[in-house]
């Protein structure tokens, strides 16, 4: 797709800029406590005869549970029922204590990509630019209400510890509860870990990963000598010059004396071994998060006690491709060649690496928590499922999402069971949640009720017929300031396997495909790469479908961000 | 290759467990290249538990140790390349014209498949190098080929000393100079960067020096580049230094003379013919390519005899790679040596086996066949200066690593399970496109400097 | 910018003076002209077998291989006894004479400007006194085919004899259209581009050569039909001038392909246009070598001293492309794909040679092979009588890096065995003055 501007007069004009999409009307979806809807009647309830799982592996069949005031007030048998209650019959129905998440951004949008500020020397760039604010903490970007939250919580999830968003030093994390309210309200537990990570703005000093482990280390070490100095200041300042209070130093000072908690996010196998070298070398207390592969580093972990938030994204199902072979019997049978049945072989055994980790590590004994970074939460439930059946126990699954978190996060005294003066944190599930079918009805964080509506089954017409909700031909248009570009998007397929392509009215007879489409209920994410100059663009949209017409937005690196706004001209079949 | 697959998924899972990184092995009646003790005729050796304890004929090793029949087979030290950039997932950090405190020994990379294409080259040794956009660059890392761990730790090869990269010339004169209008943009910009480096590190060296004495009761700040500095001052760190120009490389010796520092390695050194007495008198050594030149105006009048002139001006030379390509076949760029110089075999082995030990300060460890070194061996078909030679096996501290009948197709470790079979090929420009100005073109896209960018890209070598 | 040209005349003077120092310094050694008698030398002729012989050229060619020849009164003998005689190498790939210095664009002359350009003749802009032409020749390397390279149709190639001052002089009568394949797949794992786009990319760069072929043939059809009628041409059309020969199957079109998929998607191509095609480059030859017979595809493939293309495949895949191919068939040539060091033909030859090809038929790819590729078999690629005196003397197996080549001659001239890298070599290997 190549959208020119036309206009002489667009600041843009003289660059040449293809760009697209669209604008986004955040509705905060449903939970808001606005005037418009109906506060709510009771903070009591009383489940009837539901099958409480206390704590993994402790699960009293057919009790009564009782919450209250945002407590968990009494589990056990033949409890009246109080008269405020709102009561629930659960025959049939599990309790589970909240799943919490030991690592992740949920609540925190995406930063818009900002125009990069000129780093004149790229070997000495401000320390924010260069991704170093562990001053910082999530005040500064959460963003109530975000669509995150409700995702997280609509698969069991009733807390996580969030993390700012950023590179190599973000700040510190902060226990969130998955309500849609303001932060004071969701806060648990404040600077609970200091996030580390090894990722760069590429452009300024540190923008490798060796640049990383070197800043680290000069950042720590420095920090000591603040700390030293602080504290021999005020032991007595006679003839000493004032410390200066560096706030990226003295932020890092309580890691130093092993009072805060560094979460290393540590996915790929090398990343593991380099945290670990930077916690052996330096001694800091660490966690590592976001792990994907591990296994082969399980004997030094258990060595050094680091623990672990394994991540609960999992790579894609490799198919069996004899029984899609034999499904198919008019294909003609490819003959594979010697390299190539290694190189499938050798992607099954990594495939069941993956997969298997969280059972590797139950089997070597070492507790783990999971976190919930990089993958979309409605894949959680049958990511955690497939771990089962690749040999993890439902019991260690469920101490990751339970207690383990609550005692890795310090609050296992108030969370993490269903035990009476816990925090009524609860996931409510038809049948068991390791079965395939099981579905989760309620979650309540905090004694508030979420009722988790399955996603509408209009979809399922459409599907049979090959086609999404949102399939068809839409009109679009980018607004620009005073210019605007207009064009076309086609939308076909189901809606785990849309493709999109757009074209642009100047140019119908260019087409460009999208990427990484992802869709969660009405919101469309995708990425297109479009030609400006010879040099490529990536356009990143996001856009809010709403019955035939969409809003929304587009952002092109550091060209700035668009609103975008479109309706639909066809369906598929017309 | 069943047997194979299976060999390789139990390296992963127990090689972590310390004490499985040495082996013992009986290598029976092979022609044995000592390179620094001459040629035995149906020799043995003998390893165990890494080391060569045994060198003779006709040697009887403990039941059940494993044998290799050499008859008929060419045995040499293990190769080592004294400038390489495999195994590691980082080098440049090209932000800064002095990046002495980085180090890719912190971005190790055990799994890069190139380590097992490497020994099978019958190279066991690479100086895992940073490159050379800074003038001083970062520090490096010497590995041995231990195809198979997973821990980058294992990589290591422990005690040998401290290593730093330098550069002079074109490199960091267009990353800094033309491509950040930071200074150096000349070869007199070059020398200011080293003068200055020191001159700081030495002032730090004193104030802290002054602080543990008590003369000074505020700690100074901790500046981990000056430290690194301050070690080259203390002799801990040999530097190895991209250069090509014979006027630079005068140049970096004199300031080295002004500063006291001893230890010194020049790679490239495309015209270092041209300064070999200058080179032998301070005790240089010289780590060169066997033939490669004009694909920079500073490597324009070059010669392939230049390893043969060193080599007769009494400068310990070895042969190296920087390229993933080159790493493979070292003993065919040691053998160009015969053609352009007339080395004799000796002097031609000695430039990818001991030479380069002895740079790296390995040479006591490493680098030639005796008693008491370690067990890093490759084993021939041929001799291996002749052309047809083919590596057969190669063994790293008595454990084999490579062997030519046991080779799967696939011998990748790190298989992403989301990878089609059909997009697995890299295209030729991606291939050439790494070595010395690595990550650099990236880091300049994101820099704003698109026309140099594509500069940087049409280059073929960028060493 | 002009920040740049100040920095090129710079050079240019660099050059200038260091050119004058060297020639007032050195005594220059020209190349001498025969007739010259080879007496008694085992001669390797590549295509009649190994044999001790004599062989005199006259003028440029080989005008005798036997015994007790009649010679001029005029003739040079060279005393061969013991020695061993090769026809010259050729190399079927290079940009020899088009790059000086790679890294400076204004001394690279491979790649012009625009996708579609096959009038591009690399023959004009070949420098004779290119300073790889003598580094080349003085290991063996008598003849290499310069290509222009990068864009779809990047212009037109030329075989070309390393002695000479003009391009004219030197070109040994070959030239080639040369085309780069649409590379259709995903080019490695940093390619981020969706299926649907790799597809869709695909479909787009199939479309613009199938048009352009649709093109050629119809300007073809015109051409010849206002030829019928000895009408004049209608319009200025150089690029389908160029492309009239390969449509009209007189000449063959070089096709640069090199991954799996993308020489199956080419093979299917040329077996649609009717295009007598050589492939070049091949890198995955070894997987598709059925393919390659039956469609009567020609292969120029190298470098072979190169890391495999894929992660997952053998260490030796590059080593042994060249032998699969020979072994079903096909008729292949070995390139370097290089500029200033073509001179590591012999060595990749004696590779491919090892990894199963052997020595004999490691020596075809890069003397007959070619030479039959490139339609000069006539002239090229062996040693018999009346073929193009491009030989030359070694004490031994030239493949061998021991081996001395001691006498080199082109189209019949003695050619001195110097070049910048033994002229340097022995004016510094003892300084004068030295410490």
């Amino acid at each position: 797709m190549r959208i020119q501007f036309t206009s002489k007069h667009s600041f843009f004009s003289d660059k040449h800029i293809f760009i697209l999409l669209l604008w986004m009307l955040y509705l905060p979806l449903g939970f808001s406590q606005n005037s418009d809807t109906p506060k709510e009647v009771t903070n009591t309830y009383y489940f009837k005869n539901i099958n409480v799982v206390v704590k993994p592996g402790q699960v009293l069949e057919s009790h009564q549970l009782i919450l209250k005031n945002g407590l968990i007030d009494a589990v056990g048998k033949n409890l009246t029922v109080p008269a405020e209650a709102m009561v629930i019959v659960a025959d049939s129905l599990f309790a589970y204590p909240g799943f919490i998440d030991a690592f992740s951004h949920t609540g925190i949008p995406k930063t818009e990509n900002k125009d990069q500020q000129k780093v004149n020397d790229p070997g000495n760039p401000p320390d924010d630019i260069a991704g170093i604010t562990p001053q910082k903490s999530v005040a500064e970007t959460y963003k109530t209400a975000d669509k995150s939250i409700g995702d997280m919580r609509s698969v069991g999830f009733t807390m996580s510890n969030v993390s700012p968003r950023g590179l190599m030093l973000p700040g510190k994390t902060s226990l969130l509860l998955h309500l849609d309210e303001d932060l004071d309200k969701v806060s648990f537990k404040k600077d609970v870990a200091m996030t580390a990570q090894f990722t760069t703005n590429r452009s300024v000093y540190p923008s490798t990963v060796i640049g990383v482990m070197s800043k680290f280390r000069d950042l720590y070490k420095n920090s000591e000598i603040l700390g030293a100095s602080h504290e021999k200041y005020m032991m007595n300042p006679s003839g000493l010059q004032r410390p200066v209070y560096k706030k990226e130093e003295w932020a890092l000072f309580p890691v130093t004396q092993k009072k805060l908690p560094v979460f290393f996010v540590a996915s790929s196998s090398n990343q593991v071994f380099r945290a670990l070298e930077l916690k052996k070398e330096l001694g800091f207390s660490m966690v590592l998060v976001d792990v994907k592969q591990a296994w082969a580093a399980l004997p030094e972990l258990k060595k050094h006690g680091v623990l672990t938030a394994l991540s609960l994204e999992l790579p894609e199902e490799i198919k069996d491709k004899g029984k899609e072979e034999s499904k198919d019997s008019t294909s003609v049978k490819k003959q594979l060649s010697a390299e190539e049945m290694d190189f499938e072989k050798k992607k099954v055994q990594s495939y069941k690496q993956h997969v298997g980790q969280a059972a590797e590590f139950e089997k070597a004994g070492l507790p783990f928590s999971f976190s919930a970074l990089n993958v979309k939460p409605q894949d959680i439930p049958k990511n955690i499922r497939r771990m089962v059946k690749e040999g993890l126990s439902e019991k260690a699954a469920l101490e990751a999402l339970t207690t383990n978190p609550a005692t890795l996060l310090g609050v296992s005294s108030s969370m993490g069971t269903i035990e009476k003066g816990k925090v009524a944190n609860i996931v409510v599930t038809e049948k068991n949640f390791f079965d395939d079918k099981s579905k989760i009805k309620y979650v309540f964080v905090d004694g508030k009720m979420f009722e988790i509506i399955a996603p509408k089954s209009d979809k399922k017409g459409n599907e049979e017929a090959g086609k999404g909700p949102l399939s068809g031909i839409w009109s679009f248009t980018v607004e620009m300031g005073a210019q605007s570009q207009k064009g076309t998007m086609t939308i076909s397929g189901k809606p785990e396997k849309y493709t999109i392509s757009l074209t642009s009215d100047d140019k119908p007879d260019e087409s460009e495909s999208a990427y990484d489409i992802k869709v969660q209920d009405k919101i469309v994410t995708f990425s297109l790469s479009t030609d400006a100059d010879g040099s490529s663009i990536t356009l990143d949209f996001e856009l809010n479908f709403e019955g035939n017409t969409f809003s929304g937005e587009v952002s092109a690196n550091e060209m700035g961000t668009f609103p975008v706004k479109g309706e639909k001209k066809s369906n598929p079949n017309q | 290759m069943n047997t194979r697959i299976i060999y390789t998924t139990l390296l992963c899972f127990l090689l972590p467990f310390i004490g499985f990184n040495q082996g013992s092995i009986l290598i029976k009646n092979g022609t044995i290249l000592t390179v620094t003790k001459g040629t035995l005729q149906n020799a043995d050796i003998f390893m165990e538990n890494g080391k060569i304890t045994d060198i003779g004929k006709n040697l009887k090793a403990p039941v059940g140790t494993k044998t290799v029949d050499a008859t008929g087979m060419f045995v040499m030290p293990g190769i080592i390349d004294a400038h390489s950039h495999i195994a590691i997932d980082a080098v440049n950090e090209a932000t800064s014209p002095n990046t002495a405190d980085v180090n890719v020994g912190d971005a190790l990379n055990p799994l890069d498949v190139a380590i097992y294409r490497a020994l099978a080259g019958g190279v066991t040794i690479s100086h895992a190098m940073h490159g050379s956009a800074n003038a001083i660059g970062g520090q490096c890392e010497t590995i041995k080929h231990r195809y198979g761990v997973v821990n980058p730790e294992e990589l290591r090869m422990v005690g040998a000393p401290r290593t730093i990269k330098f550069a002079l010339g074109e490199n960091p004169v267009r990353v800094h100079g033309e491509g950040n209008k930071i200074s150096p943009a000349t070869r007199m910009g070059v020398e200011q960067v080293f003068r200055q480096a020191f001159s700081e590190a030495k002032l730090y060296m004193k104030a802290w020096d002054e602080y543990k004495k008590g003369l000074i009761l505020n700690s100074p700040m901790y500046n981990r580049r000056l430290e690194t500095i301050a070690d080259i001052l203390k002799g801990n760190i040999i530097i190895h230094c991209h250069s090509y120009r014979a006027d630079e490389i005068l140049m970096l010796m004199n300031v080295l003379k002004d500063f006291g520092i001893e230890k010194i390695c020049f790679q490239h050194v495309n015209e270092g013919f041209k300064v070999a007495p200058e080179l032998a008198a301070f005790g240089a050594s010289a780590s060169v390519f066997s033939d490669w030149w004009a694909y920079k105006f500073e490597v324009y009048y070059s010669t392939a005899y230049n390893a043969a002139i060193l080599t007769r001006n009494g400068v310990v030379t070895s042969i190296n790679s920087d390229s993933d390509e080159l790493i493979r076949h070292l003993y065919l760029e040691a053998a160009k040596t015969q053609r352009y110089g007339d080395l004799n075999d000796d002097e031609a082995l000695a430039l990818i086996t001991i030479n380069p030990a002895k740079q790296l300060g390995i040479d006591h460890r490493v680098g030639s066949i005796e008693i008491g070194k370690e067990g890093d061996i490759a084993i021939f078909d041929k001799h291996p200066l002749s052309v047809y030679t083919i590596p057969q096996m190669t063994i790293v501290d008595g454990i084999i690593r490579f062997d030519i009948n046991n080779d799967a197709p696939d011998m990748r470790l790190d298989v992403n399970p989301e990878d089609k079979f059909a997009s697995d090929y890299l295209e030729e420009a991606l291939l050439k496109e790494d070595n010395c100005l690595q990550g650099v073109s990236e880091w300049l896209l994101q820099s704003d400097h698109a026309s140099y960018l594509r500069f940087i890209y049409s280059q073929r070598h960028s060493h | 910018m002009l920040y740049k040209i100040q920095k090129f005349s710079q050079v240019l003077i660099f050059f200038c003076v260091f050119l004058t120092q060297n020639m007032s310094a050195q005594q220059i050694k020209k190349a001498v002209s025969g007739p010259f008698l080879l007496k008694n030398g085992t001669v390797h002729s590549v295509t009649n077998g190994n044999f001790i012989a004599d062989i005199l050229i006259q003028g440029d060619k080989i005008v005798s291989v036997g015994k007790n020849i009649v010679t001029p009164s005029n003739t040079q003998e060279i005393d061969c006894t013991g020695k061993h005689i090769y026809p010259g190498f050729i190399d079927g790939g290079t940009r020899l004479g088009l790059a000086e210095i790679e890294s400076i664009s204004v001394t690279n002359d491979f790649h012009e400007l625009g996708d579609f350009i096959p009038h591009m003749k690399a023959l004009t802009a070949i420098n004779p006194n290119s300073v790889s032409i003598p580094v080349t020749r003085v290991n063996g390397v008598t003849t290499v085919f310069s290509k222009p390279e990068r864009s779809t149709f990047p212009g037109t190639g030329a075989l070309i004899d390393l002695f000479g001052y003009t391009p004219e002089q030197m070109y040994a009568g070959a030239e080639g259209v040369m085309m780069t394949f649409p590379s259709t797949g995903r080019r490695g794992r940093f390619d981020r581009r969706s299926d649907e786009d790799i597809k869709k990319d695909s479909e787009k760069a199939m479309q613009k050569i199938n048009d352009i072929w649709t093109k050629a043939k119809l300007y073809a059809t015109i051409d010849s039909a206002l030829a019928v009628e000895k009408k004049p041409k209608s319009s200025y059309n150089p690029q389908m001038d160029a492309l009239l020969p390969v449509v009209r199957k007189e000449a063959k079109l070089f096709i640069e392909v090199n991954k799996k998929d993308d020489i199956e998607l080419a093979v299917k191509w040329v077996k649609e246009n009717g295009i007598r095609a050589v492939f070049t480059g091949v890198a995955e030859g070894s997987r598709v070598t059925s393919l390659l017979k039956e469609n009567n595809i020609e292969v120029i493939t190298g470098p072979v001293l190169r890391v495999p293309g894929r992660g997952s495949a053998p260490f030796d895949e590059s080593y042994r492309n060249a032998s699969e191919m020979v072994k079903a068939g096909i008729l292949v040539a070995i390139r370097t794909n290089d500029a200033e060091n073509v001179r590591n033909l012999p060595f990749n030859a004696a590779y491919a040679a090892s990894f199963g090809l052997g020595i004999e038929e490691a020596l075809k790819c890069i003397t007959i092979n070619p030479a039959k590729i490139f339609g000069v078999d006539k002239t090229y690629g062996s040693i018999e009588q009346g073929k193009t005196a491009n030989l030359f003397i070694s004490n031994g197996d030239p493949f061998e890096l021991k081996t001395r080549i001691e006498y080199l001659f082109i189209r019949g001239w003695n050619v001195p065995m110097e070049s910048r890298h033994t002229l340097l070599y022995d004016e510094f290997i003892e300084r004068n003055p030295g410490k």
